[in-house]
């Protein structure tokens, strides 16, 4: 349900870059969207359609790129975590690690009809 | 009519974490420390801060901000345990975010308390997202939710800067195993704090009361 949360903040931003740049229309936004973030890309797709109703978004689509999940361990390695090692480190099996990428949402590029 | 694209590269939760950042910097100057409860429904957030409530109203003035969909019954508990007390409706909403959580501290006077807990929406997954702007973090872990809580929502226990295990005296009836719990905790936060309570008999509570009140020290400072 937090979906809705990050579709407002983006429909914002996205509109306000749009009103910027003088744009006739908005026709796509391209966000990426990190794996821990949580979102699901089809409530993401269906509240999309919703919150532009009736804004300079009207009619646009929005493309989701999945951005992978990066750890960086205490012992030095940059990995991906995976089910497979329980998310921990493959090299020393640490669980010391700080997030590197994959919890942001990231309005990369909205492409606008001038 | 030609088509343009606007290369923006903007983290949508910037203006949360800006918001979330300059509200720590006002709460560090009001010296008003703010904890951020977090836990599944049910867990016993109240019950704990229900019996947490006597064991520091003597030493700091606590506030609590109760958020709940649509609801003050938490709120009326509260104040009957002795701490000021304030309802947040989300309306619906899954979590706070910095913006509700500042809206809630300029509704109360936060520079009049020493201690404000946010008593943030029960659930696992959004509220470990959005930065509210508080001091600490803290979550319960019920016994009867289970030791693979951690597994399955590692976020939540990465954000967090104490984890609570509560209902305890449930132990012998559930397949709980406390160490299993400690051990699945530390995988997803090395050396995080663990206190286990019974809110409802008040074990451990003081534990938990001298850990708040070595924060809310260090916060002044």
């Amino acid at each position: 349900m937090h979906e809705m949360s990050y579709i407002i903040r983006l429909a914002d931003l996205a509109a306000k870059t749009a009103k910027e740049q003088e744009a006739k229309r908005v026709k796509k936004i391209v966000v990426e969207v990190g794996k821990m973030t949580g979102i699901e890309p089809y409530y993401m797709q269906k509240y999309y359609k919703t919150a532009i109703r009736g804004t300079i978004l009207d009619g646009s689509e929005i493309e989701l790129i999945p951005v992978e999940v990066t750890a960086k361990c205490a012992c030095g390695k940059e990995y991906t975590p995976t089910a497979a090692y329980d998310y921990l480190c493959p090299d020393c099996g640490g669980g010391s690690c700080k997030i590197t990428g994959g919890r942001d949402v990231i309005l990369k590029e909205v492409a606008i009809e001038v | 009519m030609s088509v343009k694209i606007i290369d923006l590269k903007a983290n949508v939760m910037d203006d949360n974490n800006i918001l979330a950042e300059n509200t720590r910097k006002r709460l560090k100057a009001e010296k008003t420390f703010l904890l951020n409860l977090m836990s599944a429904p049910g867990s016993g957030k109240t019950t704990t801060l229900s019996a947490l409530i006597p064991l520091l109203k003597d030493k700091f003035r606590i506030g609590v901000m109760e958020a709940d969909i649509d609801s003050d019954v938490d709120a009326v508990r509260i104040k009957e345990a002795g701490a000021e007390s304030i309802q947040l409706h989300t309306g619906g909403m899954c979590h706070l975010d910095a913006d509700m959580t500042t809206q809630g501290l300029d509704s109360f006077d936060s520079a009049s308390f020493d201690l404000v807990i946010l008593e943030n929406v029960g659930n696992l997954v959004c509220p470990a997202e959005f930065d509210t702007g508080a001091s600490k973090n803290a979550m319960i872990l019920s016994v009867p939710e289970g030791d693979d809580k951690p597994l399955k929502y590692p976020l939540m226990f990465q954000v967090a800067d104490v984890v609570v295990i509560n209902k305890t005296d449930f132990a012998p009836y559930f397949d709980f195993d406390i160490e299993k719990a400690k051990k699945n905790i530390h995988m997803r936060h090395p050396d995080i704090e663990i206190i286990p309570i019974c809110a409802k008999t008040g074990e451990g509570v003081d534990k938990l009361a001298a850990w708040i009140e070595k924060e809310i020290i260090e916060w002044k400072k």
